[in-house]
């Protein structure tokens, strides 16, 4: 529902490498927004999976964080929202290769946190999507290399036409529920399978 | 809102026990962004304001904002709006959209034919009261079978009078303001007088006042009105800010909830002062968040958390008098939201099976 895009009542905020002036004027305006902030010394599995997980990470890009306090990939698994101070194209490399989803200015205000805390987690959202629909078809481009074989196999053992093994293959996945990628690895590697499929 | 921060400020300075004199210094930016800005700066830079009263607009305080921030300077707003904003130098003392169009939403919900068509002037007001009535709409089983918006300023409306018609919904959330209002509400008056099947299609309206009555021609009443404050108020403290209004400004003697939140705007800032013995924003905002003001409209504080203010909400039905006979109203101050981060929705959805739905304004109020 259109409430809920809107809405960071009881959500987790972490706010790791935060002076004390932006701490402050973070804590409050998640306070207004019914959010849950909390102020993080390093991000932990915990952070990153799990009930404890949060929803956005608000990160310092000025602050002087080792991998251990924020590990490289964190942005991969959580939103993040990189306070920026610099402009500086050399300081701004360092913000981009953490995976950013959104940024506020420094000095932090009350407003914009709102706008960069829904722009963060929708940019995640869709970042993340897209990034499980590349890696499904990387998956599938690599085992179309099977497809192709299994077609062959079927092709040559039924004197079929390459419609007609393709068809074949798609029936028989079908049947069992996998993709064709998949039917066609265990074709090609079983063998002797395809006498089975036909 | 002029009319209402100058008596106010009059009060305090006719006030024979305060050491203190308010000089008000008064800039017109014209309805100007570009003016806003300007004039603002010299109200700050030049003339060393720290309190500044005014910006009807959403787009004229945010055009201020940074100004106002950045000197450390304090504006008390005093129009309700949209929300979504809360900075620590604005003392907001308009009704939030809790106290103003959730109360309305809920009201539709339970007492009419909750399809509604949504006619509004085309700038983030609308969008965003269109936006959170949708939403309420949505949870509690009606809908918006329409969205019409026509720009600012915008007079030549008659012909939606025929479209609101042929939608045939249970009421018309109109958020047009000024000439637009006005002219959609003659234009539609007229038609009721003509045809009276369109009476059973109520008027929704989170601004009109009495004064704006009296200019969109004879009506027969039955409006719905959310607002904090109507003049038919029955409070002592309400009969003497209406004396007090009358007999100051005589023919524009008719206060609106703008009227009375920029009286309140600079009546607490005088008391403000009073408690810190300064002028110094700092002082005055600590002072601020201990008052509590008997307000015409009611008790009056500010909270502390986001600077807006506990506000009593009420539902208004006008009258062929230019009157507003009040029905419903919070039984006290209502905690400001500006997020609407407390709303639940999840309590208005219709029950299953049940023929007698909850009453959200039981729930909420």
């Amino acid at each position: 529902m259109e409430q809920s895009r809107h809405s960071f009542r009881a959500a987790k905020i972490g706010l790791l490498g935060c002076n004390a002036h932006d701490r402050t004027t973070l804590t409050r305006q998640l306070s207004r927004l019914g959010a849950l902030p909390v102020p993080l010394e390093a991000v932990a599995s915990d952070h990153l999976e799990g009930s404890d997980r949060l929803c956005v990470l608000v990160v310092d890009g000025e602050a002087e964080l080792g991998e251990e306090a924020f590990p490289r990939n964190t942005g991969r698994h959580i939103a993040i929202v990189a306070l920026v101070g610099s402009e500086a194209p050399s300081h701004l490399n360092r913000i981009l290769r953490q995976s950013i989803s959104a940024h506020m200015m420094k000095p932090v205000r009350s407003v914009g946190l709102f706008t960069a805390l829904c722009i963060a987690r929708q940019s995640f959202d869709v970042h993340s999507r897209l990034a499980g629909r590349v890696e499904k078809l990387e998956d599938r481009i690599r085992q179309r290399r099977f497809v192709f074989a299994a077609q062959l196999a079927l092709m040559k053992a039924l004197d079929i036409s390459e419609e007609a093994a393709f068809a074949r293959l798609r029936s028989a996945a079908m049947e069992r529920r996998i993709t064709i990628e998949e039917m066609s690895v265990e074709l090609v590697e079983a063998g002797s399978a395809v006498s089975a499929i036909a | 809102m002029f009319n209402g921060a100058m008596l106010a400020i009059e009060q305090i300075n006719a006030n024979p026990d305060l050491d203190f004199e308010l000089r008000p210094v008064v800039m017109d930016p014209g309805g100007s962004l570009p003016q806003y800005s300007e004039q603002c700066d010299v109200l700050v830079n030049r003339h060393g304001v720290r309190h500044i009263i005014g910006c009807y607009t959403s787009a004229s305080r945010k055009q201020i904002l940074p100004l106002v921030e950045g000197s450390g300077a304090l504006l008390w707003h005093s129009a309700r709006y949209e929300g979504f904003e809360s900075s620590e130098n604005v003392i907001y003392l308009g009704a939030a959209p809790n106290q103003h169009v959730v109360p309305l939403a809920f009201y539709v919900l339970k007492n009419l034919d909750p399809r509604i068509y949504c006619l509004g002037s085309n700038y983030i007001w609308t969008w965003e009261i269109n936006r959170v009535m949708r939403d309420i709409l949505a949870a509690g089983g009606g809908t918006v079978v329409a969205e019409r918006l026509p720009p600012l300023g915008e007079k030549a409306l008659d012909h939606l009078v025929d479209d609101i018609a042929s939608h045939a919904p249970g009421a018309v959330l109109n958020t047009l303001v000024g000439e637009s209002a006005y002219s959609f509400y003659s234009a539609w008056h007229a038609a009721v007088a003509e045809r009276p099947e369109l009476a059973r299609i109520t008027m929704l309206s989170l601004s009109l006042c009495e004064a704006e009555l009296k200019l969109t021609g004879q009506h027969e009443g039955g409006h719905i009105v959310s607002s904090v404050y109507f003049q038919s108020i029955d409070r002592p403290q309400n009969a003497r800010f209406l004396s007090d209004y009358r007999t100051r400004y005589r023919g524009y003697g008719s206060p609106s909830v703008d009227t009375e939140a920029a009286y309140l705007c600079a009546t607490m800032l005088g008391r403000a002062i009073t408690q810190a013995g300064t002028a110094d924003v700092a002082s005055v905002r600590h002072a601020l968040y201990r008052d509590r003001f008997e307000a015409p409209q009611g008790p009056v504080s500010v909270d502390p958390e986001n600077n807006h203010s506990f506000l009593t909400p009420r539902l208004g039905r006008s009258t062929a008098a230019g009157t507003f006979d009040i029905f419903w109203q919070s039984a006290k101050p209502v905690k400001p939201d500006p997020y609407l981060a407390w709303l639940d929705l999840e309590d208005i959805a219709p029950t299953p099976g049940s023929k007698t739905s909850k009453d959200p304004l039981k729930l909420l109020f």
